[in-house]
């Protein structure tokens, strides 16, 4: 992994559009996924700028109407209301099969095909409310990969009809990482791409690490701490993103495939790795493995760092994750 | 920095005096010198003993011969020891730096960034501006058109919130007010940006 640099760097960053006509760092937000893209992209002109931007972001609008489950004539929507499987393009068996891969890899503290589960929350509902503990239970018997088979024709075949996948973080990130790879082939060398917090830093920012802040879960306005972060992808999951409170208990939308339930051990958890495909996957695993052995399983991930905010509001984080802290407070190892 | 606030720095801190002399960093008027041999672990300690907004901070670092570690404090061009303030954070990170016999090997200026001015507010309604606000004012009710109907901010005391909205999940409107950054509707391609000097990030995660 490019290991950041340390040196100092001033660059403020304006919101809205970016400057017209000029050489230089220009930012421009876009829709996606039912979230905001931020582009910022260094290049010689505003308007070779938006050109390679319209360019990604056609990329990324692609990649969403395949596998974004709440586009109703995505290839996984259809997959998710199929009755068995069905037929898909190599790209989306590839896609599973990375998803898989990371299934295996977190023990699975990452599962896509928690969707069932996360659907009896109806988070998107006008009265969302927890389910009742025979409907989790009955749900849960649907939850696990080994229910999802992409065999090497390019079927995929589901042991059940309610077998179906929440892959949205996960595609959210592979859409990020398309657009990315569309930038660089434009000849842009400085490039971020954050899909409402998900991220790839392209390169440095003229020569400094781009400069990216963590957010402290209990002040949404608050920096908790900053991330020297350059090529690389950096990914959140937090307790306060998505949740509702019922009868005073907050439930949030990162359930814990083993139970069903939201994971309580920490509050946020960040990761910096090569994509940010696998940043989604690595943080959602993170934080349902919960600070000791979820910094424990990390540590020995070559490719990834991570930290945490635990449930007191201290910084905990794995060895290698202070080299990318620029600067930060109550910041302190994983081993104490 | 002036020959006499030198000689102050000689006497309060040495091993930093030297170090600075030696190495000739940029003179800041408000920073804090350390030298350390740990200056990852070191930086967000200093952050928090000084109380400065971790997103403001700006340090440099720079390898130096061994010397003993220390910690100086210079406000407003004057050279501080921070053991003067006996209670304070500092001195009790001044302390432990100074009784740490390792060398320290790194020299790190750490300074907090000028803070943000006074900020209006941008609208962006499917990527073009619609509606700017100026500072210093309130609204009880400001109303953007988006791609699936219109949108009602308030902006009272400096916090912007939704009122109404016309998406169906009104995640906008639950997030609260706020005082820096945006609030955005992703159905009705909205952005609500408070403007002014950035805190010093790219992007924020989380």
């Amino acid at each position: 992994m490019t290991r950041a640099s340390f040196l100092p760097f001033v660059l403020t960053v304006a919101a809205g559009c970016s400057d017209a006509g000029n050489s230089g760092t220009h930012q421009f937000t876009r829709f996606s996924m039912g979230t905001v893209v931020d582009y910022t992209v260094a290049a010689p002109s505003a308007h070779e700028a938006r050109a390679v931007v319209d360019s990604a972001h056609r990329e990324m609008e692609r990649i969403s109407h395949l596998l974004w489950e709440d586009d109703s004539l995505s290839v996984i929507h259809r997959l998710n209301e199929s009755q068995a499987g069905l037929d898909v393009a190599d790209e989306v068996a590839r896609f599973l099969r990375r998803a898989r891969s990371l299934v295996e890899e977190s023990g699975g503290a990452f599962d896509p095909t928690i969707k069932p589960v996360l659907d009896l929350y109806a988070f998107d509902e006008d009265e969302p409310r927890p389910p009742t503990q025979d409907a989790l239970a009955r749900s849960l018997e649907s939850v696990g990969y080994a229910g999802l088979t992409v065999h090497d024709d390019g079927r995929v075949s589901k042991e059940t009809a309610a077998t179906a996948v929440a892959v949205g973080g996960f595609a959210k990130g592979y859409a990020v990482d398309r657009a990315v790879a569309v930038l660089a082939g434009a000849g842009i060398r400085s490039a971020i791409v954050n899909a409402g917090g998900d991220m790839f830093c392209l390169g440095t920012a003229g020569g400094e690490p781009w400069r990216v802040g963590v957010r402290d879960p209990d002040e949404a306005e608050e920096i908790l701490l900053v991330l020297n972060v350059a090529d690389a992808a950096v990914a959140t999951s937090g307790d306060y993103q998505q949740f509702f409170e019922y009868d005073g208990v907050r439930y949030h939308h990162i359930l814990d495939p083993r139970d069903g339930q939201p994971a309580r051990g920490v509050r946020s958890a960040t990761v910096v790795t090569t994509t940010a495909e696998r940043a989604d996957a690595l943080a959602t695993a993170l934080f349902v493995l919960g600070a000791d052995e979820g910094l424990e399983w990390l540590d020995g991930i070559p490719d990834a760092e991570g930290l945490v905010v635990d449930l007191d509001g201290s910084l905990r984080f794995t060895e290698g994750m202070r080299t990318y802290v620029a600067s930060g407070i109550r910041a302190t190892p994983s081993g104490g | 920095m002036n020959r006499r606030d030198w000689m102050k720095m000689v006497a309060v801190g040495m091993p930093v005096a030297a170090a600075y002399r030696r190495h000739g960093e940029a003179e800041a008027a408000n920073a804090l010198l350390i030298v350390t041999d740990d200056p990852h672990a070191v930086i967000p300690l200093a952050i928090a003993a000084a109380g400065m907004n971790a997103a403001q901070a700006v340090h440099s670092l720079r390898p130096i011969e061994p010397s003993r570690q220390d910690l100086t404090i210079v406000r407003g061009g004057r050279v501080i020891d921070p053991a003067s303030e006996p209670q304070g954070p500092l001195a009790e990170l001044a302390r432990r730096l100074r009784d740490d016999r390792t060398p320290g090997t790194f020299l790190v200026s750490l300074e907090a960034r000028r803070p943000p001015a006074k900020q209006g507010v941008v609208f962006e309604s499917g990527g073009k501006v619609v509606e700017t606000i100026r500072a210093g004012r309130s609204y009880r009710s400001i109303t953007i058109p988006g791609a699936t109907g219109d949108t009602v901010f308030s902006l009272q005391d400096g916090v912007l919130r939704v009122v109404s909205s016309s998406c169906r999940h009104q995640l906008c409107r639950r997030s609260g007010g706020v005082r820096s950054g945006r609030i955005v509707c992703a159905p009705n391609r909205l952005v609500a940006s408070l403007r002014g000097p950035a805190p010093g990030l790219h992007a924020i995660t989380g």
